[in-house]
């Protein structure tokens, strides 16, 4: 939460000053009335006498007490694409009759207005308050940490007489929150484990997923009981069910490059982007069926790692960290590092462009010990090459290309199944024909 | 920074309401001119060059042209108009008291930012009471050139007195020190 106090109290401008209006009303007031003295020419003194009268009202109404002012975002996170506020807070003073704002842009941050510059009159209500507000709407365009400011905050008397400010306010970070890129699955986790999620199990147990009415056994509950078969038939009948269960589901961004751009105007996205988009959404599908999930950064710059966890408050976790990667290649990735906390029965998902084969060494390290490994492909087609884009740079980058095709071939050939990010339903596929390998293993 | 590409952006980038505040200022030196052509005689010379500093006033409201502005505009109503009593002095204060009030209000904000209604109905409210209290002093005026009453040495040299007395007073009100933020 940005709730720090900014003080520009050592601001030059941070005091009441006159302005070009005041001095212009006083020296025009003086000029006629010595032209008009020193002329005999009264209409000149008429002529300086309005402002005359208006100096003398700006002198009356002058703000003798310096306002105090700071810059607060309400919100505590923001998500990319959502609407806040960025208010600034002017302690009120006796006399203060207009107080403006000017927000300047951040990188990826929507202004409301565009410009950023907000005006407020000071209102009688106003006065009887401590602070007033002045309120700005921001929009992170992208996740991350983001800066919303600096601000520069002013204030005039009446008839614009003097002048406070403008002072400086400093900028304030704000972490935004990846959106989720719509994704949902109706097919199963491959290997469910625990007995909290809501994977139907292939054995019965206590679960909510009817199974069969069978004749009751010593042991079971006495709830189940199924009264009208058992009525019917003489003989006492239950409802058997499917136990419930809940898998791990390791989820592994690849952040050591960032290719193409992020411009929410023009809706384009980097590969980083569509990353931990597809991250993002992965983990919130995984937790709000109940399963456990992780998550594993690979970068050098924010090599981040969570443990496993289940619920709400976890997926605010697994958004959080994702708010904070950066892209850096890694020099050399530790295999033990990778499979840390993965135990049997694990889902690794691992989210990457694929631009260097590493992270694709690491899935066929993993598949190969025995993990269940599914690789997205993040480098969607609109994502633009890197550098610029002359005839030896569009050669280099379709080469790249065609080297990712063959490694890409590799893994599958491995067994890691690598499947395009498309949104909804991409691991569709994928997951169901893990669970039928698996079912047909068991057999 | 280059303070001509931010003028520039500026202009470019006027509120509605910046707008119509520079249209006023345009309206004041327009009628200006026009009661100055109606009560005296003005040489075309004087006229180009009112109209040129009239465009600089509207492009920087912000900035000592207005001021300087207003003092051409005092002088070339000296130096064409022969009567003191010229009773279009009072349309013409009335212009320079627009001129002055619309480059204020524009100066007081960011040139982007959209000004509140209730602004401008205080400013009129305001505008019209010191209109008033100038008709009223014009009338007092005229009153006195009709009763034939002169102050001769004496009055100007009290009025040279009061003037300075006035700056003086002034100087001083507006350097006392301010309060330190309470908070």
């Amino acid at each position: 939460m940005s709730l720090k106090r900014q003080s520009a109290r050592t601001h030059p401008d941070n005091r009441w000053g006159v302005t070009h209006a005041h001095a212009r009303a006083v020296l025009v007031f003086a000029v006629a009335a010595l032209g008009a003295l020193l002329a005999q020419r009264p209409d000149l003194l008429l002529m300086g006498s309005p402002l005359g009268m208006v100096a003398l009202w700006s002198v009356l109404s002058r703000p003798t007490t310096v306002p105090e002012t700071r810059l607060v975002i309400p919100a505590a996170h923001l998500r990319e694409g959502q609407w806040s506020r960025a208010v600034v807070g002017v302690m009120t003073c006796p006399h203060t009759e207009l107080v403006s704002s000017s927000l300047t842009h951040g990188t990826q941050v929507d202004l409301d207005p565009e410009r950023g510059a907000r005006t407020h009159l000071v209102t009688a209500r106003d006065r009887e308050r401590a602070e007033l507000h002045v309120s700005t709407r921001v929009r992170p365009g992208r996740w991350g940490l983001r800066r919303v400011g600096p601000v520069l905050v002013g204030a005039t008397s009446p008839w614009g007489a003097f002048r406070w400010g403008p002072v400086p306010i400093e900028h304030q970070t704000v972490k935004v929150l990846p959106d989720p890129a719509v994704f949902d699955t109706s097919a199963p986790a491959p290997h469910p484990q625990g007995l909290v999620g809501q994977h139907r199990s292939r054995f019965p147990g206590d679960g909510s997923e009817f199974n069969t009415i069978r004749t009751f056994q010593w042991g079971d509950r006495l709830k189940r009981i199924h009264w009208a078969r058992s009525l019917r038939t003489g003989e006492l009948h239950v409802t058997s069910s499917y136990a419930d269960q809940d898998t791990h589901v390791a989820i592994i961004v690849d952040a050591h490059y960032d290719l193409g751009s992020s411009d929410l105007a023009t809706r384009q996205s980097s590969s980083l982007d569509y990353s931990v988009r597809a991250a993002a959404a992965v983990a919130e599908h995984f937790l709000h069926q109940g399963d456990r999930v992780s998550l594993q950064v690979l970068s050098a710059r924010t090599p981040l790692s969570l443990p496993p966890g289940t619920g709400r408050r976890h997926t605010h976790r697994v958004l959080q960290a994702l708010a904070l990667v950066q892209a850096q290649p890694q020099e050399q990735i530790d295999p033990r590092r990778v499979r840390h906390g993965m135990g049997p029965g694990t889902l690794a998902v691992m989210i990457s462009a694929l631009v260097s084969p590493a992270p694709l060494a690491q899935a066929a390290l993993l598949s190969r010990s025995g993990t269940q490994v599914v690789v997205i492909d993040a480098l969607v087609d609109d994502v633009q090459p890197p550098g610029e884009q002359d005839d030896i740079a569009r050669l280099g980058w379709r080469i790249r290309l065609m080297e990712r095709e063959g490694e890409v071939r590799r893994v599958r050939a491995s067994g890691v199944p690598v499947v395009p990010w498309r949104g909804p339903g991409s691991l569709d596929q994928v997951l169901r024909s893990l669970a039928r390998h698996r079912q047909g293993a068991a057999r | 920074m280059n303070p001509m590409k931010d003028l520039l952006e500026d202009l470019r980038s006027l509120s509605q309401q910046q707008v119509l505040l520079r249209a006023a200022i345009a309206l004041a030196l327009l009628g200006f001119t026009t009661v100055l052509l109606i009560a005296g005689e003005s040489s075309v010379y004087a006229l180009v060059v009112l109209s040129l500093l009239s465009a600089c006033c509207i492009i920087n409201p912000h900035t000592v042209l207005p001021a300087a502005v207003m003092i051409y505009c005092l002088a070339v109503w000296w130096a064409g108009v022969a009567d003191p009593f010229d009773p279009w002095a009072v349309p013409a204060t009335l212009c320079l008291l627009l001129l002055h009030t619309a480059c204020a209000l524009s100066a007081a904000a960011p040139a982007q930012a959209e000004l509140p209604r209730q602004l401008f109905r205080t400013y009129a409210v305001r505008l019209a009471l010191v209109a008033g209290a100038t008709i009223v002093l014009s009338l007092v005026a005229y009153a006195q050139e009709a009763w034939g009453y002169s102050g001769g040495l004496i009055a100007v040299l009290s009025g040279l007195l009061a003037l300075g007395l006035a700056v003086g007073l002034h100087y001083w009100v507006v350097t006392v020190r301010q309060a330190e933020p309470t908070a």
